[in-house]
């Protein structure tokens, strides 16, 4: 199948396993939301996925196995934007983005007119054109995450993976970045896995929601059936209000608990 | 879908050109200029110009006394040359491993890299058989200073918290301490080598001559063609670990390569400079600083504007108290230490 398939994953950085006996599917296109508390081995799985971590268990990209892939011939099929992108001070925007190319550029040689256009259309897509000339060490938090989107977009990938894209965000930014994110993989098919802190997010976006605890997936399905009252105490221990609403998304509110 | 992207909707790849390129490249000539032109023994201009047109081919000039042609030829010359060498070899190794430990405290001489290679030729020198067919100093430099950085690595790693750069400098400076003891108790059990030792270890820029340039020049080729082709290797290593190699690149390889390129470079020069500390520090950061932070940009550029920088303080150490002679490390330590204060304080300001 195209898209992302993990099967029966156990994944670690040492000798105890963070994700344990994993499994789910994000078809071609699809936006997949992990979510779970703090240490529930979101981070893991997303590292496990573009091949950064040794990994037992199957994951699929596109029909093929992540380990049997070159480190190069993975990253043209899967990009990943981290919690907390590096940001060289004084690289201008236009490098950090051609960066992004470094999969398709044969090991001695550099950008060519095709990298340097694909990466001039991903600024432009992700309204960051303007920010071309600038020093990404000084961009705003809204400008930054633009900026490292536009990396994982000239990279040309089929799956990209988001590790909390919105946690240094305010809320219209979040909602800008959110929207530009899911306009991508409407127009381009881009499978979107992304490890989400705030559940409505995860309930507004999402098309699936595998919900991990303790590295090990304990609800996964349609947001509507994971994001229940019962599965957020049960695994976060927080008491909240979950609304349905007719298009089938959710929004998950908080409540104030009085002593 | 237009054939060739105009520049109008193509990035621009960051290059080595126009003023930069004119200004390092002016300041390398003017500083050349000037260590010809001045020296221990004041030989007018128009010497100097005629003592080297004559060896221009087609050229004949006449009325230039022998001895002080060969000054200029012989001894002048091939100093200048030198001192480029080694200031261009180590810019570019400090710019390298600035890149590669992501590390903008990291140099040759704080990594423990410069004592490393000194005490290599020093063990080389009062062990090795002088009847051996090959010259064993470079060679043993080159171990001694690749051991020298891989125990500043390890060390610095067993103390944890790898992300502060301070403390792989600590392991570094504790590293080249500690081969620096070494290198004395060497020096003392070979009173008879000692001459020789010393001639190493305080360099032997205004001796060595041509003979000198061939020496060191094909360890700095291959160390800085090995660099230079990974420039953009070197920009994508300053995303981090986690990020070059989601973008398909081997971090573990790439950085070893450059590394030993770098630590190559270092002892080459190191062997025939001596220790001089603070030009890989310098010369970098004064260029990102003025040019940006692309190591397509950086490294060409150090290496001519260390190039410059080393002749200058070259020059500076044999005529400031002419007609004596200050060692160069010296010069280079008074406008070093204090940049690097700087930059410690403001690298610490960025941490925190």
């Amino acid at each position: 199948m195209t898209g992302v398939e993990v099967r029966d994953l156990h994944a670690s950085y040492g000798a105890v396993d963070v994700v344990r006996d994993v499994s789910f599917t994000a078809s071609r296109g699809s936006w997949l939301a992990l979510v779970g508390p703090n240490g529930s081995g979101k981070t893991t799985a997303l590292r496990a996925i573009c091949g950064l971590l040794p990994y037992r268990g199957s994951i699929c990209v596109d029909g093929r196995a992540v380990q049997r892939l070159g480190a190069r011939e993975l990253a043209r099929s899967v990009a990943l934007v981290p919690q907390h992108p590096t940001l060289p001070a004084g690289m201008t925007v236009a490098t950090y983005v051609l960066l992004g190319r470094t999969p398709h550029i044969p090991y001695f040689s550099h950008e060519g007119s095709r990298d340097r256009a694909i990466s001039k259309r991903a600024c432009q897509r992700l309204g960051a054109e303007h920010l071309i000339d600038r020093d990404v060490s000084t961009l705003s938090g809204g400008e930054q995450q633009l900026v490292v989107l536009a990396r994982a977009l000239a990279q040309q990938a089929s799956v990209l993976l988001l590790d909390e894209p919105t946690s240094a965000l305010d809320i219209g930014h979040q909602q800008h970045v959110l929207g530009l994110i899911d306009r991508l993989r409407r127009t381009d098919g881009v499978t979107v896995i992304a490890a989400l802190h705030d559940l409505t997010h995860a309930g507004q976006y999402a098309d699936t929601v595998a919900l991990l605890s303790r590295g090990q997936l304990v609800a996964h399905g349609p947001p509507a059936t994971v994001l229940t009252t019962a599965n957020i105490a049960a695994q976060y221990g927080a008491d909240v209000t979950v609304t349905c609403h007719a298009d089938a998304r959710v929004t998950v509110t908080l409540k104030r608990l009085v002593e | 879908m237009p054939r060739a992207a105009s520049p109008a909707n193509a990035l621009a790849v960051p290059r080595v050109g126009g003023r930069w390129l004119v200004t390092a490249i002016g300041f390398l000539a003017v500083t050349a200029g000037a260590a010809t032109l001045v020296g221990a023994d004041s030989l007018p201009a128009a010497t100097v110009v005629k003592a080297l047109a004559r060896h221009l081919p087609l050229v004949h000039v006449h009325g230039v006394v022998p001895s002080d042609a060969s000054i200029v030829w012989q001894i002048r010359l091939p100093r200048v040359a030198l001192a480029g060498l080694v200031g261009a070899m180590l810019a570019l190794a400090g710019a390298t491993y600035q890149g590669v430990f992501a590390n903008p405290l990291a140099d040759p001489y704080l990594l423990g890299a410069a004592s490393g290679a000194e005490v290599g030729a020093t063990l080389a020198i009062a062990y090795a058989p002088a009847a051996w067919a090959v010259d064993t100093v470079p060679i043993c430099a080159f171990l001694g200073a690749a051991g020298a950085v891989a125990a500043a690595v390890l060390l610095g790693r067993s103390v944890g918290s790898g992300r502060s750069t301070t403390i792989l400098i600590l392991a570094g400076v504790a590293v080249g301490a500690f081969l620096t003891a070494i290198e004395t108790y060497v020096q003392q059990q070979h009173q008879a080598a000692i001459r020789l030792i010393y001639s190493y270890v305080l360099g032997r820029l205004g001796t060595a001559g041509w003979a000198g340039v061939r020496l060191v020049l094909p360890y700095l080729a291959i160390s800085s063609a090995v660099i230079l082709l990974h420039r953009r290797h070197l920009d994508v290593l300053s995303l981090g670990d986690v990020e070059a190699a989601s973008l398909g690149v081997n971090v573990g390889r790439t950085r070893m390569l450059l590394v030993a390129a770098a630590t190559l470079g270092t002892a080459a020069a190191v062997a025939m400079a001596g220790t001089i500390a603070f030009v890989g520090i310098v010369v970098p950061h004064t260029i990102r600083m003025l040019t940006g932070g692309s190591y397509r940009t950086i490294l060409p550029l150090s290496m001519i504007a260390g190039a410059g920088f080393l002749i200058l303080c070259d020059l500076a150490a044999r005529t400031l108290i002419a007609p004596g002679e200050l060692p160069i490390g010296v010069i280079t330590a008074f406008v070093g230490a204090p940049f690097f204060i700087v930059l410690l304080r403001r690298s610490h300001r960025v941490a925190t």
